[in-house]
């Protein structure tokens, strides 16, 4: 089969199996009637055949282009509907788009993942990635706050990287504890005072809310990063996915097409970045 | 090669025979019509030639033939068109909308199947619009690039430029109906210009457009949310209108539907004034006050396409100071930018 002639339009994907991660948090486990090459941190639009379609990032390993998962928070029209779906139902993918994370920039660095919420799911593609070529990078520091225990995502592998690797630090916290929770309490950036940075080696790589990131961003400025190694995966309104309709641009940015991973010095002045 | 100066004669008659002889295969659209107030419509309803095509540019933008307001993105429609009296700001945003739609790493398959297939015959304008301000952006109310032919209307017909191999083939085909231009005929296609430039330039003047500062600076200082913003914001409906009348405006959304026939998508001009343009599920919304909204159009113009492409995406043409239910004045705006 050819790609369609439109970039508009989606090739056909199964949905193969679904898994619940939270109460709101699922990943939908896609066989694409094609293989879907992409690189850790490009997005795809997915498609509710009639519907309608919403961009999201692969959270599987770049390495399998044949399968595709998708960890999706359930949020509006067309989230609810994937959420409604089952096993066999029939939907269209069409990407990847824009440029990923930049991987040559960050061998050699000792790199800090700070996740939250459903920001995880591109998080945990990035970290296929870095187990693809885990001799390149020195150190891997992977910080995730959820709201509480049930709205980790991935409970069950971040224990298995936790013990995976000596290079790999695996810090998770709640906002909220409850009961038989004996990890860490509150927001994630509090993660950041248990862990001790080489600033001069380091990058830091941070997905989740708008709130979160931002803190997170503030923080990790005030500790002296460079605003240059601080690496942001933006969200705003997207169409088209192709550099052509207008919605998400950022200031002198598309983030389809420029992005949506940017350097906060790239981006730091445009009015309403994390609105 | 492109001849671009090549120079020839075309007369009123000899005009309507070449459309008549395009319109065996093509659809041809004329900007044509009532004083000042011109359409692009389709030359059969302007009856039979000769007539003279528009003063001045027609009140719907050209990107209304490339451009639809919904578009069936999966089914092509790659109808041969001529457009007759094109003017000089039309041909302009025509380099905002190529980029857009055919620059990038993907093109729209519908938008180049229209573009191959336009053949475009410009005219000089021969009056101006009270609310044209082309010449305050470094424009000419005529066109010196982008068209296949280019047509400059004396008495009883044209001087005639070809722009374009498309232009050259045509010249060739119909080579009767061409002859070489004569020097007092280009004395006066160039007398006619250099009056008509010097009238814009002096309404331009006469509305206080005088100042030299860089646009794209001007738009770029300050917060979307000062005062300048949301006082001019503060009679905005929201109604669009604004946008879907630019022709540089080119914003869409792409809509999904279920018929008979199977599944669909559209493609939707879309308008950045609208509330929920950047709305993002959960309701956060970049720019959710009319102010920031309003500034968010003139930062695409003025300072987001002369970034990327090194051209401001307004041609000066004043639809929107005409369209705007809000009475928002671009031209106002911007003298105010530059207090
Ligand atoms: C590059 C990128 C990657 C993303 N990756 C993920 C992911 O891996 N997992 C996940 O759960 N969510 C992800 N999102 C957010 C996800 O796209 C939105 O939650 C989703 O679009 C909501 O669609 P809806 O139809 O359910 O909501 P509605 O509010 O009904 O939205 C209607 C339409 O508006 C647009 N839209 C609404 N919200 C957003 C948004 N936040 N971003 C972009 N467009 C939006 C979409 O086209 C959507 O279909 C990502 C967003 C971007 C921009
Ligand atoms: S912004 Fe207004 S004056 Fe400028 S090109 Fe668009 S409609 Fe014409
Ligand atoms: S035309 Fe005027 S009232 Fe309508 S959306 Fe544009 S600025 Fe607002
Ligand atoms: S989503 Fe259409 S331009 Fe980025």
């Amino acid at each position: 089969m050819s790609k369609p002639a439109s970039p508009y339009q989606p090739i056909p994907v199964t949905l193969e199996k679904v898994s619940q991660e939270t109460s709101n948090i699922k990943t939908f486990w896609l066989r694409p009637a094609q293989p879907v090459p992409f690189r850790t941190g490009q997005f795809v639009e997915l498609t509710v055949p009639g519907l309608g379609e919403a961009p999201f990032t692969p959270s599987s390993s770049p390495a399998v282009a044949d399968r595709m998962e998708i960890t999706i928070m359930k949020a509006g029209t067309v989230t609810d509907c994937l959420h409604s779906l089952k096993a066999g139902a029939q939907l269209g993918v069409r990407g990847p788009y824009g440029k990923g994370y930049p991987m040559d920039e960050f061998y050699g660095k000792e790199l800090l993942i700070l996740g939250g919420g459903v920001g995880l799911a591109p998080l945990r593609s990035l970290l296929y990635q870095i187990f693809e070529d885990l001799d390149k990078f020195p150190r891997v520091m992977l910080l995730y706050g959820a709201k509480s225990p049930t709205d980790l995502v991935y409970a069950g592998q971040l224990e298995e990287w936790a013990k995976r690797d000596k290079k790999l630090e695996v810090l998770v916290t709640v906002d909220a504890a409850a009961n038989g929770w004996k990890g860490n309490v509150g927001v994630v950036t509090t993660l950041l005072r248990k862990i001790k940075l080489n600033l001069a080696q380091t990058s830091a790589v941070v997905c989740g809310p708008p709130i979160m990131m931002k803190f997170a961003t503030l923080e990790l400025v005030q500790t002296g990063l460079g605003k240059d190694r601080i690496y942001l995966s933006m969200e705003k309104n997207m169409s088209c996915g192709l550099g052509k309709c207008g919605h998400c641009r950022l200031g002198p940015y598309y983030i389809c097409e420029d992005g949506p991973v940017f350097t906060y010095d790239k981006i730091e002045a445009i009015a309403g970045l994390w609105e | 090669m492109v001849l671009a100066e090549t120079l020839y004669y075309l007369s009123e008659s000899g005009l309507a025979e070449l459309l008549d002889k395009l319109s065996h295969d093509n659809r041809v659209y004329l900007c044509a019509g009532e004083e000042l107030e011109y359409r692009i419509a389709p030359a059969e309803a302007s009856g039979p030639g000769p007539w003279r095509f528009s003063a001045v540019r027609a009140v719907e933008p050209l990107k209304s033939l490339l451009f639809a307001a919904r578009q069936d993105v999966s089914s092509l429609s790659p109808v041969p068109q001529v457009i007759l009296g094109a003017k000089a700001c039309d041909l302009a945003s025509l380099r905002i909308m190529d980029h857009v739609f055919l620059g990038g790493d993907f093109q729209d398959p519908d938008y180049k199947a229209r573009r191959d297939n336009l053949l475009i015959i410009s005219g000089d304008c021969t009056d101006a619009k009270d609310v044209c301000f082309c010449t305050f952006l470094g424009a000419k109310p005529y066109p010196e690039s982008g068209y296949d032919l280019n047509l400059s209307p004396l008495s009883g017909g044209y001087v005639v430029q070809v722009g374009s191999d498309k232009g050259t083939g045509l010249i060739e085909s119909n080579s009767g109906l061409f002859q070489p231009a004569k020097q007092d005929q280009l004395a006066q296609r160039d007398k006619n210009r250099a009056d008509l430039t010097a009238k814009v330039e002096r309404q331009v003047k006469a509305g206080g457009l005088t100042f030299q500062d860089r646009l794209d600076k001007l738009v770029g200082r300050g917060s979307p949310d000062v005062e300048l913003w949301t006082r001019n914001a503060s009679t905005c409906v929201e109604c669009g209108a604004c946008n879907f009348i630019c022709p540089t405006c080119h914003c869409f959304l792409l809509s999904d539907m279920e018929d008979r026939s199977g599944f669909k998508r559209f493609r939707n001009w879309d308008s950045c004034q609208y509330k929920n343009f950047a709305r993002v599920a959960g309701g956060a919304n970049q720019r959710p006050r009319r102010a920031q909204r309003l500034h968010t159009r003139f930062e695409k113009k003025f300072k987001f396409f002369p970034d990327r492409l090194g051209q401001i995406a307004c041609t000066g043409c004043g639809r929107c100071v005409e369209a705007c239910l809000g009475k928002i004045d671009m031209r106002e705006v911007l003298k105010e930018l530059a207090r």
